[in-house]
């Protein structure tokens, strides 16, 4: 390759020319999707003498706003690493026989966030959670007529909050250490080294990548959550920059620029998270772990590990379904359970209210159709990373670009896509289009990295001994990259499925009154209409999605979740 | 060959996206039909109807009921929302021309006020808002805004956990309900609340809501969230509307509600809007509305703006829509809403 473009030709100058131009058009087009509606709304701020600035920092609770966003992403970053490295230490040393608790800790992502918020409401809100309800059954909570627990303040929402981001974390911690060859830790043993020597010298070093990608990716979902303060936190006053954000585009007029002034430093930090990562991990290709013989993962026979993962699966899944499964089934929700009020009408009924078809139409029609965008796109933009060194620019715009999406929260490309495609030239408001647009963008940093990490993972040697074989690179790129690349872009798929089919803060923005999706329409019967509807709702989000994983894994084979 | 066949996958995958992105339906309207027979045609063929209203889902459930019933050509499709969730809503659809809603309805006399002085509102042509019942002059405004229904505000409790319920609104104020058993509704982006607190700040007893806010109530976005934790046992009492407390009732939740003796009311007005992609058919909405059949549904345990319509207006009384005042609109102003709004947050929340 170097020989080429030392010696070049003029139809290899051609040809490197009309690369140049393609990839130029891909980074263009991202950064018109990705780039220009967070830029429109950020310049709107500084309009008027930045009006927007005044309107939002002004205002005299935005200390105690700062002040709780940061706590919020802080403290449930902590909960999140120390579970989900945990958790992946665990399922790394689960005894054969119970392998199948590895799906645990995925678990939770299948579940919309909505959903396991509600269903935590439902188990503990202070009066009526059903949890609340039996431990004010035990002696020294028997006096009390609330509580003990408080679901609606900032600890609890906290507490959730990490829970939620434990899986993320651990997906970026489990990739790492099931990458770890057992060659590095019989070469460490063999050494001389203990197991916790190993640990600490052999296995936390390499896992080095996948604990900054981790942590920095939980500390950006922590700092741009929505979901928990929006349900919960209105209760009890809690407000971050993200929820800011939504009232801001609830007010008569839209306050845009406001609502830009509180995205700021979310925009700022997220700029920052993501080029410290770069400058951590350095060199990718230190990373490799693909060695040439003896690659297989660790494994272990610890019944330890077992009761941990399953005590977390009962925390983060079982629980909360449960919560939303009773009050699915109940007329109201009360405390006071009985099987004569249990009941299916809530079914019937949320089929038969406005809306609800229509809006699982518009999730899996509109998920369906980012996916499909996603998985070339991503697929093109993770080439141009790993293979193109030499476009030095280009390679570093898309780099960058392509990982925007995973620094800057949801909510903002939600009020960025409002801001953009309610004016001309393209006023996509109330259509399908404007929702399938930030989807996409959404989940282009997911669709590139992850077939940017098996590219990197595997390395340039299969490459080269294809190459040195005799093969073609049209060839080595249909019968080795991409067979190899299978497993990582089903897994994708399934990935950006669940997530998008859970998507709520930034459909919440785009949305109109008839254009729905399921977590928004959720979101409108919680502030408007019913709790067994809004549980009904929660568990045909949970279906939907689950039919999609099953599809996954009928394409993709069991492993696909494993894949994540 | 690998780099071209990937880029020009993916160039084909943007640009098709981005030319199906530019193909947006437009959903403009067209003009409203001549004489009243001709309006009834063409909103047959318009097929469909959207109101987005503040009322009850239960009420707007009933309209959708009555109104296909009586026109069966026309599907009615209802949106329930706070003034905070529509208004935006409404606005961006007049901004873009892009019209989801066909008909709308508030209780925001100041926004009401506002959009008089913009081209929001299409003008009403049915007969029945001519009928001596309805009384035009005292109903409609500017020929633009009508008359639609109204409610009071009174006290909700749950009977499983106050026996010995509420009887006028101190009894809200007793110890045993300090400590977020009392639910409020947050008055951001809803200027009705706003004018709701100042008013029951004097009549429900002297600084009624700064000894509310000393309980320490927990706080919801609508009067509707307010029925659900009333009836789940999560709060335990509110000042609040009754319709939502009456639709748990019939559900058998253990919940009642009373009117005070002096009640807070506020009436809904509606309007065609002027971005309505269904014009004729708005027309038909919004003439049934105010027809006794629609007030039957739409002021379902709420006042009604026509006399003697059965399962409407509060027991006991011929209170009527008419009766009950529209706010000031100079109190209502965006920024006297604003600061009202900073106060209350301090005082709820701060």
């Amino acid at each position: 390759m170097a020989m080429t473009r030392a010696v070049p030709r003029i139809g290899g100058d051609a040809k490197l020319w009309r690369t140049r131009a393609l990839y130029a058009a891909l980074v263009l087009g991202l950064g018109y999707l990705i780039v220009l509606p967070v830029w429109r709304l950020q310049s709107l701020a500084f309009d008027n003498g930045a009006a927007g600035y005044s309107a939002q920092f002004g205002r005299s609770d935005i200390g105690e706003t700062l002040r709780t966003t940061t706590v919020l992403a802080l403290s449930s970053l902590v909960i999140a690493m120390v579970l989900g490295t945990v958790l992946a230490f665990a399922t790394s040393r689960l005894p054969r026989r119970v392998g199948f608790l590895r799906i645990v800790p995925v678990l939770p992502i299948v579940m919309p966030s909505v959903a396991t918020v509600v269903g935590w409401a439902f188990l503990l809100s202070p009066g009526p959670g059903y949890l609340n309800a039996l431990m004010r059954q035990l002696p020294w909570w028997d006096h009390l007529d609330t509580g003990p627990v408080n679901v609606y303040s900032s600890t609890w929402i906290i507490i959730i909050t990490g829970f939620g981001l434990t899986s993320f974390v651990y997906l970026f911690v489990s990739a790492g250490m099931q990458n770890i060859g057992s060659e590095h830790l019989e070469a460490a043993q063999a050494s001389g080294s203990s197991q916790i020597g190993v640990f600490f010298k052999v296995v936390l070093p390499l896992l080095r990548p996948s604990l900054v990608y981790g942590g920095g990716v939980a500390l950006l979902l922590g700092l741009g959550q929505f979901t928990g303060p929006l349900l919960l936190g209105q209760n009890e006053g809690m407000k971050v920059l993200t929820t800011e954000m939504y009232r801001r585009t609830a007010e008569s007029p839209v306050n845009y620029a406001a609502a830009a002034a509180a995205a700021s430093p979310l925009v700022i930090l997220g700029l920052v998270v993501i080029l410290a990562q770069r400058l951590a991990l350095g060199n990718q290709a230190r990373f490799v772990t693909h060695g040439g013989k003896s690659f297989a993962p660790t494994g272990g026979r610890s019944y330890w590990a077992a009761f941990v993962v399953a005590l977390y699966g009962l925390f983060a899944l079982v629980l909360p379904l449960a919560g939303v499964v009773i009050v699915s089934l109940s007329p109201f929700w009360s405390e006071n359970l009985s099987w004569d009020f249990l009941t299916l009408d809530n079914y019937q009924k949320l089929f038969d209210t406005p809306g609800v078809v229509e809006s699982v139409t518009t999730s899996v029609v509109t998920s369906l159709a980012a996916v499909a965008v996603c998985v070339p796109v991503g697929l093109a933009t993770a080439t141009l990373v790993v293979r193109h060194r030499h476009l030095k620019l280009v390679r570093l715009l898309a780099d960058v670009i392509s990982a925007l999406p995973l620094g800057i929260p949801a909510v903002i490309f939600g009020v960025g896509f409002l801001l953009t495609y309610t004016q001309p030239p393209f006023i996509l408001y109330g259509t399908k289009w404007v929702i399938i647009l930030v989807y996409i963008v959404l989940m282009i940093p997911f669709a590139t990295r992850m077939q940017m990490t098996a590219l990197i993972s595997m390395g340039n040697t299969y490459d080269e001994a294809s190459a040195v074989s005799g093969a073609s690179p049209l060839t080595t790129s249909l019968r080795v990259t991409l067979p190899m690349l299978k497993p990582t872009v089903l897994s994708a798929v399934a990935l950006m499925f669940i997530l998008l089919t859970h998507e709520f803060a930034a459909s919440l923005m785009v949305r109109s009154a008839t254009t729905q999706v399921m977590g928004t329409l959720l979101y409108d019967q919680w502030s408007n209409g019913s709790y067994p509807l809004v549980a009904a709702m929660a568990i045909l989000m949970s279906a939907v999605t689950a039919a999609g994983v099953a599809v996954a894994m009928i394409i993709g084979g069991r492993n696909v979740l494993d894949n994540l | 060959m690998k780099t071209k066949r990937l880029a020009a996958l993916l160039a084909g995958g943007l640009f098709s996206v981005a030319a199906l992105a530019g193909c947006g339906s437009d959903s403009g309207g067209g003009e409203v039909a001549g004489s009243w027979d001709e309006i009834l045609k063409a909103a047959d063929k318009e097929g469909e109807v959207v109101i987005y209203g503040t009322v009850a889902p239960d009420n707007l459930e009933r309209l959708k009921k009555a109104f296909e019933k009586k026109y069966p050509e026309i599907k009615l499709t209802y949106v329930r929302g706070t003034d905070a969730d529509l208004l935006p809503k409404v606005e961006i659809e007049n901004q873009t021309g892009r019209g989801t809603a066909d008909v709308h309805m508030t209780t925001d006399a100041g926004w009401i006020d506002r959009s008089l002085d913009a081209d929001y509102s299409a003008k009403i042509v049915g007969p029945s808002f001519d009928n001596a019942d309805y009384d035009r002059e005292n109903s409609v405004i500017d020929d633009q805004w009508f008359l639609t229904s109204a409610t009071v505000f009174g006290m909700a409790w749950n009977t499983a956990k106050l026996p010995d319920g509420l009887k006028t609104p101190e009894d809200l104020l007793a110890s045993n309900l300090k400590g977020g058993k009392i639910g409020v509704t947050n008055p951001a982006g809803i200027p009705t609340y706003v004018d709701m607190y100042r008013k029951i700040n004097v009549d429900f007893g002297e600084n009624f809501v700064d000894r509310l806010a000393s309980s320490k109530p927990r706080v919801y976005d609508s009067a509707v969230a307010i029925g659900q934790a009333i009836a789940s046992g999560e709060i335990w009492a509110s000042p609040t509307i009754g319709t939502t407390i009456l639709t748990e009732k019939a559900n058998g939740a253990p919940v009642e509600f009373i009117v005070p003796e002096k009640p807070f009311g506020v009436p809904w007005y509606s309007h065609v809007l002027s971005s309505s992609p269904h014009p004729n058919a708005a027309q038909v909405l919004a003439d049934f509305l105010v027809t006794p059949e629609g007030q039957a549904a739409i002021s379902h345990d709420f006042i009604p703006c026509l006399p003697n319509v059965d399962g409407t207006g509060v027991a006991g009384s011929d209170l009527l829509a008419q009766d009950v005042p529209l706010g000031d609109p100079d109190e209502l102003s965006s920024d006297s809403v604003a600061s009202y709004q900073k106060e209350w947050e301090k005082l709820f929340l701060g």
